[in-house]
């Protein structure tokens, strides 16, 4: 029986039935799910191309992973000791790991190398069959606050994989992270659907930049809860688009309200998008009032706020009485309090963090924090630690074809003037979903780097690469009709060859 | 509304989205022949410590040692990241003795260099795990890893320092990533899950190839 009753009262009525969410899987077409294939295969590559460990954090995405398949609890995250438990964040088995394939030094210099001699190889292949317990300690790592649904993803992919080698279990938990880069690659394909249904060539084009860019790939291809925030960021923009253009209706609602609950049990990142998507949600609810009347668009929005809610106050309570996590959040966010800095000065500060200082501006950050390096050539690609990446030339020359790109996406839009006040409303809840993640990562990015901690890396504003795709999909249309499709072409060679490029300096940096 | 010459516009697009496509494929295949080709000094091996910062330094005439060096067959020239306090590099003698401590290959460090990555060739090639020691006549210090500190630490006139010296071996003279190739296939392999063998780099490049074509091929018929 597909068919699930609900609620009895005849008012309010819910009958769900997975039938029209499988209609809707049928009606991808077929190029969306090329581009799924396609996402999933190149991060599938990306994931045998870099050794273990080298993917950032990975190694503690990984201890929370396994400490969840093994124990069936989260990480209580309590603060590492010294001594016999100084290394205690991992467990006995990937210490082990971490220390014999030099996982520490490797990311530390570029000169390094991991296991690269016969006589390395056969070391590190005896130190493999020496017995160590995977069961960690669960004491604190940076992930240790963050949600757990990425972390029970993995652990099933961390239990269906028949060895108890955990190089066997990495490499099928990156194989299950690249299947997050095919979905997201998909519903951005699904997101250009939606916005432009006339255009096919465009669906696969913008998706297709996504699917081929190295950063994206680079964390796609390894252990990182980044992956299913990125998915969920991208099904968010997907939801809204078709809320928007289709009606708020009961299943619409529900869409975004698990889009967005998955997205919150994802990474504590994807609350900088919650205030955007708030509004849209409203937004959308009121243009609703005239077709379904202002109590069932009311009653959609609460049924979606429920949904995206509930599992995560659920989560809080867990944390704050079973799994004793220290706090409703398990103390996450703590770092983007910046009580001690003026808001004025803030401000300031998150200008600083992107944008060129402004002659006016009395605060700058110590030492050479400089917004172009960190968003513009960490996007183009800074692979690693950001320790490694291509030639200076082609950070030099491809920052002028990114804006390039961008100014002809916005010429394309101009040019569709009536097209775009028609989406201009939920344009609007876009720019504030942008803003809400600018700020959130510029005030964690002030407080870490007033530390003089290392922090600010391009991948955190990945939750907007819906945006990105959609640049690249709309640039090649400020041309005329008949030399668009070349541009498009043209674009599509480009996004390839700098993946091929990104994976080449990935294999000279580690085995060449 | 249909344009007057329906069947023209198309025409001249699709040509020209072949011609871009066949263009941008042989620019693309160049440019990685050329960079294929290039030549230049090629790793053999490391000793998996990091040049992270400075974990050795060595007044003139004492002897600084690096135990557990491994010079791959093939392996011709160590070379390290020396400082020398902004004076010439002086004069030094390297040495490598296998776990009996003898003496199994040595090098001369040439006086009068800059400092900062110094590569000292080695006069006999030989494959070996043994000791790596520097003496020299003025005063050295040395890139390396504070940590991890174990038996495997540098030593100072016999006395343990608890860091390591980053220690890279070289290959023979220049090389070109064609020549690399086979070397860099067998190192994918290693370091891995014994199944992820060197043939995962062979599957990998026709897994890049596939999806290069697939998307070519997608984009190509949505725009029909």
């Amino acid at each position: 029986m597909s068919a699930v009753q609900l609620k009895a009262r005849p008012a309010l009525r819910l009958r769900l039935s997975w039938q029209p969410w499988i209609r809707t899987l049928r009606r991808v077409p077929r190029a969306g799910w090329i581009c799924f294939l396609i996402g999933l295969i190149n991060a599938g590559v990306w994931s045998v191309v870099l050794p273990p460990f080298q993917v950032p954090d990975e190694s503690m995405h990984l201890s929370y992973a396994q400490y969840l398949a093994e124990t069936g609890k989260l990480p209580s995250g309590k603060p590492t000791t010294t001594g016999a438990d100084a290394n205690g964040q991992f467990s006995p088995q990937e210490n082990n790991v971490v220390n014999y394939t030099f996982a520490w030094s490797l990311s530390g210099g570029l000169d390094t190398r991991g296991v690269f001699t016969p006589a390395q190889q056969k070391t590190f292949e005896r130190q493999m069959r020496v017995p160590a317990s995977p069961v960690g300690y669960g004491y604190s790592t940076d992930q240790t606050n963050q949600p757990p649904l990425y972390y029970a993803y993995e652990a099933l992919a961390y239990w269906l994989t028949p060895s108890s080698n955990l190089l066997a279990r990495l490499a099928v938990m990156r194989l299950a992270s690249a299947a997050l880069l095919g979905a997201t690659v998909l519903a951005i394909f699904l997101f250009l659907r939606e916005l432009m249904p006339r255009s096919r060539w465009v669906w696969p084009l913008g998706a297709l930049a996504v699917a081929f860019q190295p950063q994206v790939n680079s964390i796609a291809g390894g252990v990182n809860a980044d992956n299913l925030l990125y998915f969920a960021s991208a099904a968010t923009f997907l939801a809204l688009a078709r809320g928007y253009r289709r009606g708020l209706t009961t299943r619409r609602a529900i869409a975004i309200g698990v889009v967005v609950a998955i997205g919150l049990l994802s990474k504590l990142t994807y609350w900088g998008l919650t205030p955007g998507i708030g509004l849209a949600v409203l937004l959308m609810a009121y243009r609703s009032r005239g077709e379904y009347g202002y109590r069932r668009a009311a009653k959609n929005a609460i049924l979606c706020g429920s949904i995206a809610a509930t599992p995560f106050v659920v989560y809080g309570l867990l944390n704050m009485t079973v799994w004793d996590r220290g706090g409703f959040l398990a103390g996450g966010l703590g770092g983007t309090g910046v009580s001690t800095v003026p808001l004025i000065e803030t401000l300031e500060y998150i200008w600083d963090f992107y944008l060129p200082h402004l002659w006016f501006m009395h605060y700058q950050f110590p030492g050479e924090t400089n917004a172009h390096t960190i968003w513009v050539n960490g996007f183009i690609g800074l692979f690693g630690a950001e320790q490694y990446g291509f030639p200076l030339w082609v950070y030099k020359y491809g920052q002028y074809l990114i804006y390039a790109v961008f100014w002809l996406a916005v010429i394309a839009g101009l040019r569709r003037w009536k097209r775009l006040l028609e989406w201009a409303p939920l344009a609007a809840c876009v720019l504030v979903m942008a803003a809400g993640l600018v700020y959130e990562i510029g005030t964690a990015g002030v407080h870490n780097v007033l530390g003089h901690a290392q922090f600010e890396q391009a991948r955190y504003m990945f939750p907007l690469l819906a945006l990105y795709g959609l640049m690249v999909g709309l640039a090649p249309k400020a041309l005329p009709r008949r030399w668009a499709p070349v541009l498009g072409a043209a674009l599509l060679m480009i996004v390839m060859a700098h993946n091929f490029f990104g994976l080449t300096v990935t294999i000279s940096r580690y085995y060449g | 509304m249909q344009s007057a010459t329906p069947a023209r516009k198309p025409r001249f697009t699709r040509s020209l989205l072949g011609w871009t496509i066949i263009c941008g494929v042989a620019i693309f295949l160049g440019v990685v022949a050329l960079e294929m080709s290039g030549s230049a000094q090629r790793l053999a091996g490391t000793n998996g410590i990091g040049a992270n910062e400075i974990v050795g330094q060595a007044r003139a005439g004492q002897k600084i040692c690096q135990p557990d060096v491994t010079i791959p067959a093939g392996g011709a020239a160590v070379r390290m990241e020396i400082f020398t306090y902004n004076k010439p590099m002086p004069r030094g003698r390297l040495t490598l003795t296998n776990s009996s401590g003898k003496v199994v290959d040595s090098g001369t460090l040439e006086p009068g260099g800059p400092q900062g990555m110094t590569t000292i060739p080695l006069a006999k090639s030989k494959a070996v795990t043994g000791t790596l020691c520097i003496k020299a006549s003025g005063p050295l210090a040395f890139a390396g890893q504070a940590e991890p500190a174990g038996p495997t630490t540098m030593t100072i006139n016999r006395a343990a320092q608890g860091a390591s010296i980053a220690v890279l071996v070289m290959l023979p003279g220049n090389k070109t990533w064609w020549q690399l190739l086979p070397d860099v296939i067998r190192r994918f392999g290693y370091g891995k899950w014994s199944f992820l063998g060197s043939w995962t780099f062979i599957a990998a490049a026709l897994a890049v190839v596939f999806i290069c074509v697939l998307a070519l091929r997608t984009f190509w018929s949505e725009t029909s």
